[in-house]
């Protein structure tokens, strides 16, 4: 075998491609393209041979900064930044935490559980509770509630409201309507 | 028409998306997605974040107004230069390194040492001999595509493929 042939076979055991919904991964891009969220303001230049210079302090994916930024809920303190009702997907983070519970509408109808390294979208806020979208799952919108977990991301590309002590100020389970539907 | 080019066209009309771009989209995640994902999440030590640098990287290329006939290349540039401008890139790569580990000493008839090594090999290149290499040997892409996505010539590329795979030869206990 040649070298060549090694190098791409080794390449191919070592970097093996995970399966992707392509469906869904597709439509999610497409809305995502549709509603102009190709990422922050200080995303680099798309061209490529251009993109690597002089953006190294402008980083801008809004997915990495919420990256290893989700923590535990009960950290009362921390600063968080949500979007107050917004219909669209404003922000995003992969989840760091294990069976993180979700629910059809806030304190009601318990659906199914996040798990760790999961991607979502928060699409709203409110009275404890974040309205998220999973997206790798069906991309119905389910609620989280901040208690059990919190973002310390900010959200860059909606309306913010800064909230000290949000996670701290939850109110328990409540019986008020989906607030995004 | 297949089933996934009209509901592709379907989305399209309905979003005042051009058809092109959804047609595009698709076959982006269909054929070349995961493979782009992985070369990301390797070349900058942070596989975690490579699938939101990889869409944001996609989303951003068309929403420029790049068409390149094979986007792999390019988006794979973007996205590994937007992850290295993240201030997070020192620590990711030193947990990349962490889990790579010290390579074996090489057995030429291991598969398994191949794919130690080569990983320890491939990370150990310098940035452009690293890129080119994963972009040539892993997602298949031609000399002229990688110089265009790296915006550098042809004649670079080479140099750096052929350094790389001395390198990566070296690695596997070969004579390149």
């Amino acid at each position: 075998m040649s070298i060549d042939d090694r190098i791409r076979q080794a390449l191919e055991q070592a970097l093996p491609p995970e399966p992707v919904d392509a469906e869904s991964l597709t439509a999610e891009l497409s809305e995502r393209y549709d509603q102009g969220l190709t990422g922050h303001d200080e995303w680099p230049d798309a061209t490529p041979g251009t993109a690597g210079g002089g953006s190294s302090a402008g980083f801008g994916f809004p997915l990495l900064a919420g990256m290893g930024a989700v923590v535990a809920g009960g950290l009362a303190g921390i600063l968080i930044a949500l979007s107050i009702g917004s219909p669209s997907p404003v922000s995003s983070a992969t989840l760091s935490l294990d069976g993180v519970p979700v629910f059809a509408c806030p304190g009601e109808g318990r659906t199914g559980t996040l798990h760790r390294g999961d991607r979502i979208y928060i699409v709203g806020q409110a009275d404890g509770w974040l309205a998220v979208r999973n997206v790798r799952g069906s991309g119905e919108t389910v609620f989280v509630e901040t208690r059990t977990w919190c973002p310390t991301t900010t959200c860059p590309a909606c309306r913010i409201v800064t909230a000290s002590r949000g996670c701290a100020h939850h109110r328990g389970p409540g019986r008020r309507p989906c607030p995004t539907r | 028409m297949t089933m996934a080019a009209t509901k592709d066209q379907g989305r399209a009309a309905a979003s005042g998306m051009e058809p092109e771009v959804a047609a595009t989209i698709r076959a982006f995640v269909e054929h070349e997605y995961p493979r782009v994902v992985a070369v990301v999440g390797h070349a900058t030590g942070d596989p975690d974040g490579a699938e939101d640098a990889v869409q944001d990287a996609l989303l951003k290329v068309l929403a420029d107004g790049h068409r390149p006939d094979r986007l792999g290349a390019w988006v794979t540039v973007v996205a590994m230069n937007g992850v290295r401008g993240s201030q997070r890139r020192s620590r990711a790569e030193r947990r990349a390194t962490d889990r790579m580990g010290t390579p074996s000493p090489a057995d030429p008839g291991s598969k398994a040492v191949d794919r130690v090594s080569v990983l320890a090999a491939v990370g150990a290149l310098p940035e452009g001999q690293r890129t080119s290499v994963l972009l040539h040997y892993y997602l298949d892409s031609s000399v002229a595509d990688i110089a265009a996505a790296m915006g550098v010539s042809e004649g670079t590329v080479k140099t750096h493929l052929h350094r790389g795979r001395a390198s990566l030869a070296a690695a596997l206990g070969e004579i390149a």
